[in-house]
């Protein structure tokens, strides 16, 4: 049984990078270009990890994860961030608001693959 | 013998609650935990176990434990074996 | 055929996306000159090398991840108030975003990177880079790496109390995940305590109570320990031993999160797409061409429902048209932005002083139009710089600032655009520019050109002169070429000048190069196009019109000056010279920037917008035949530049005849 990935990101060479990092690994993505189109993905089958980015039209990362932090239906849903930044204060913010874990890009498929494992298996 | 009670997939934080109720109901006395369909298992969900065996007259058999379950048990210092005896 | 390869896309479409924070970069590296910009936009300008980094990376382009990761360092430094924003500073920000943008540009080709280039630039950059970047590989958190036990490293004992809250659960986190990030770092023991634990009936399941006491034995400092739990440290107690047990610190306030940008919704087109939807609306109007036609053969009233109905499908075939032929358009930003550039090595090539301002820099133009756009106003901005613009002490001496200031401004009227180009400088040399086209022979002996005439002299070709032109403009291109490239876009070219104060040049384009106004017209027969915006008059020839200074070529009386008529039917072979005053129209074209002449047609049949259609390459070229397209009959007709005519009509090549089928614009 595979594990469902959402990959929310505005840039559409990232979401093909993800997948293509992903999909072979087991792991089946779906993908959303921000986080106002994530939030129309998470019905059945409920996703087992969020990988998102922060910047992005409409709803940003921010925004996502408070939101998804808000449903009572997705508790414990392991959210990761995904983006260039690095700043301590940002990754702070994102803490409290809920984030789970956080990746920098650019990062390596094999490494990608170990830190979804690590929450969501 | 009764028929053991079959737990399946993911035991994290969504699934806690449907466990703890099916604890709850079961019939009092030995109680047989299927765990074969089981892919991993939270400390809550270990939890809620550990709450069950330690019931009064409550006997809890786990069976069919998958190494993943059985490897993370051991990690947060509660073998199967020390689970189904309520821990000291 | 090989199956596309899912990187190549991926690649190719990173670099499209490259040119977003490209363009930001150019822009807010402005508003930093002008003083604009405050922390936020340093900040913009960081975030905009960070992402191209971040994407190069991923395909592996090392090259062009370590300059933007140093660029990156200098920015940040700036960001941090490290290095202060100085003049030297601000033109080494240029330089360096110049640099990324070609090197951007080169790995997009695949092509080899300049290694010198960037190693001057790097090494500019290195010592005002902050000291505390980040490393340029990839970073994780929180699990730390596995780490080499260091030769003598005394191995330790950590001795950590963690206790989750139940916050720790619903933020995704697990307790298991956290041991087996520790047990990385050596041998991990842990023991689980259950003093607190409820009954069953009373365990309300989401509630934790449960807490461990772990024991580690490994050479892992305490920094390595507490990192797994960097992301649960306000959603458990922790303590970690035998350091100084202190908490991992509250974090002081942070930040409020970066404010979305504010962006339009957009979709991403594939441009066949695009050009396909072009190209049904193009054959759309020329259906609704036939339509009429062939309405209007038939005896219908013209108030009825019929042609009340055909009117209102060309009034929205017209909407649907305009809206269309604008998708391909784009703001000419990027094109400024680049002027900027070209101004900027430009200055530097000939030690003058000038800076580049842009106003209507959001105006849309057919992205056709913007292509064929960048060398003409690569030339006139260059060209600005090196006559116009005079030399710092000349112009102190004139009371004008050292800085010379060129304006490129860009606008719609009247359903063109019109571009200016103007400087502060020095104006037209109308002497120096009488003078040199005198000894073109361009201007007739004895003649006395007034000032505006002599302006327009700079167009004729054959001005510029190969000793005229200063090293920057050395590869031969006056602003006759200009002229003519401009024209050939179907623009129009002005100038005017005020000496000692600057010179505006004008263009006025069409808003795109897919659609034309034509002069349909009929000659020997054949129904040719004349783009309308060349014609500067039509005229019913009679023969006290025409002129015959020389046998077999017939001159044109107009306004006091003869014009050389030439004979269409002949000049494109469809039949032998007519007999001079054999009636027919003249079409005089031609004007500032062309040569005037009169063209002979048989009759005008009509004035009307036209779809231009290519010819394709397998047509021997025509001279003076540049595209078609097709009539509202279905009819094919010829579309004629008539700047590119042969000048006589002589034997003539073989007949121009339309093709059985043209391919698309």
């Amino acid at each position: 049984m595979s594990l469902a990935v959402l990959a929310v990101d505005d840039s559409r060479t990232m979401r093909d990078l993800i997948r293509a990092a992903l999909t072979p690994a087991g792991f089946a993505v779906r993908t959303a270009e921000d986080g106002a189109a994530a939030l129309d993905h998470l019905a059945d089958p409920r996703p087992d990890v969020v990988l998102t980015d922060l910047n992005m039209p409409r709803l940003d990362g921010f925004g996502l994860i408070a939101e998804l932090r808000r449903r009572e239906a997705l508790r414990g849903l392991p959210i990761l961030v995904l983006t260039t930044e690095s700043a301590p204060a940002l990754k702070d913010c994102a803490r409290r608001a809920g984030a789970t874990g956080w990746i920098v890009k650019p990062f390596e498929p094999g490494q990608l693959v170990a830190a979804l494992r690590r929450v969501a298996c | 013998m009764a028929e053991p009670l079959r737990l399946s997939g993911r035991l994290d934080l969504a699934a806690v609650d449907a466990l703890h109720r099916a604890l709850l109901a079961a019939p009092p006395g030995e109680l047989r935990l299927d765990l074969s369909q089981v892919s991993r298992i939270g400390a809550l969900a270990l939890q809620c176990l550990l709450a069950a065996a330690r019931v009064e007259g409550r006997r809890l058999l786990l069976e069919n434990v998958p190494e993943a379950v059985r490897e993370e048990c051991r990690l947060l210092g509660l073998p199967p074996e020390l689970l189904m005896e309520g821990a000291p | 055929m090989a199956a596309p390869d899912p990187m190549a896309e991926m690649r190719a479409a990173f670099f499209v996306e490259c040119d977003e924070p490209l363009e930001g970069l150019q822009a807010g590296l402005d508003r930093l000159a002008t003083g604009e910009a405050g922390a936020a936009g340093v900040h913009g300008l960081f975030r905009a090398v960070h992402s191209i980094k971040g994407g190069a990376g991923a395909f592996g382009l090392s090259g062009l991840v370590a300059f933007a990761h140093q660029f990156e360092g200098l920015l940040a430094a700036l960001r941090g108030g490290q290095i202060a924003l100085s003049p030297g500073l601000l033109a080494l920000l240029f330089r360096a975003a110049d640099h990324l943008a070609d090197l951007v540009s080169l790995s997009r080709r695949g092509e080899a990177l300049p290694e010198e280039r960037t190693a001057a630039l790097l090494a500019e950059m290195a010592p005002l880079a902050a000291a505390e970047t980040e490393p340029a590989g990839p970073d994780f958190a929180p699990l730390p790496m596995a780490l080499d036990l260091p030769p003598g490293a005394a191995p330790r004992r950590w001795q950590i109390t963690f206790r989750p809250r139940a916050a720790l659960f619903a933020h995704g986190h697990e307790p298991a995940a956290l041991l087996r990030a520790l047990a990385e770092l050596g041998t991990l023991e842990a023991r689980c305590c259950l003093e607190d634990l409820p009954p069953l009936a009373e365990l309300a399941p989401e509630e934790p109570h449960l807490s461990w006491e772990i024991t580690l034995e490994g050479p892992a400092t305490e920094a390595e320990v507490a990192a797994p739990f960097d992301f649960v440290e306000d959603l458990c107690t922790l303590v970690i031993r035998p350091l100084a047990a202190e908490l991992p610190e509250a974090q002081s306030q942070a930040p409020p999160p970066p404010a979305p940008a504010e962006v339009p919704t957009l979709v991403r087109v594939d441009l066949d797409r695009v050009e396909r939807l072009m190209n049904l609306v193009g054959e759309l109007v020329i259906n609704q061409a036939m339509l009429g036609q062939s309405l209007a053969r038939l005896p219908l009233s013209p108030h009825g429902d019929t042609m009340k109905g055909l009117e209102e499908f060309q009034r929205l075939t017209r909407d649907i048209q305009d809206s269309v032929m604008m998708i391909r358009a784009q703001p000419i930003r990027p094109l400024f932005q680049r002027m900027a550039r070209t101004l900027r090595e430009a200055c530097a090539a000939l030690g003058k002083e000038a800076r580049l301002e842009t106003r209507g820099e959001m105006t849309e133009v057919d992205r056709t139009v913007i292509d064929r756009l960048a060398e003409p106003l690569t030339h006139m901005v260059r060209n600005a710089l090196d006559h116009g613009i005079e030399p710092p002490e000349d112009r102190r001496a004139a009371g004008k600032p050292a800085q010379g200031r060129i304006t490129l401004s860009a606008a719609h009227r009247a359903g063109r655009v019109v571009i200016e180009v103007s400087d502060d400088g020095a104006g037209i040399d109308r002497a120096a520019v009488l003078a040199r086209a005198r000894a073109a022979g361009l201007v007739p002996p004895g003649a006395t050109p007034g000032p505006a005439e002599i302006e327009r002299l700079l167009f004729l070709p054959g001005f510029s002169t190969a000793e005229a032109l200063s090293d920057l403009s050395g590869r031969g291109v006056g602003m006759d070429v200009v002229a003519s490239a401009i024209g050939s876009l179907g623009g129009r070219l002005s100038l005017s000048s005020t000496p000692g104060q600057g010179t505006i040049i004008r263009l006025s384009l069409p808003l795109t190069l897919a659609v034309m106004e034509g002069m349909v017209v009929e000659v020997a027969g054949e129904t040719l196009v004349l783009p309308l915006t060349q014609v500067s008059e039509s005229l019913a020839l009679a023969p006290s019109d025409l002129a015959e200074l020389v046998p077999g070529r017939a001159l044109v009386r107009r306004q006091g000056s003869l014009l050389p008529l030439a004979d269409l039917g002949a000049l494109l072979g469809y039949r032998a010279p007519l007999a001079a005053g054999g009636g027919g129209v003249a079409l005089l074209t031609g004007g500032e920037d062309q040569p005037r002449r009169a063209l002979l047609v048989d009759r005008i049949l009509d004035q009307r917008q036209v779809v231009i259609k290519g010819l394709d390459e397998s047509f021997a070229r025509a001279p003076g035949v540049a595209a078609a397209t097709i009539l509202g009959d279905g009819s094919i007709a010829l579309i004629l530049d008539p700047g590119d005519l042969p000048p006589a009509p002589g034997p003539g090549p073989a007949p121009a005849r339309p093709p059985a089928e043209v391919c698309p614009a």
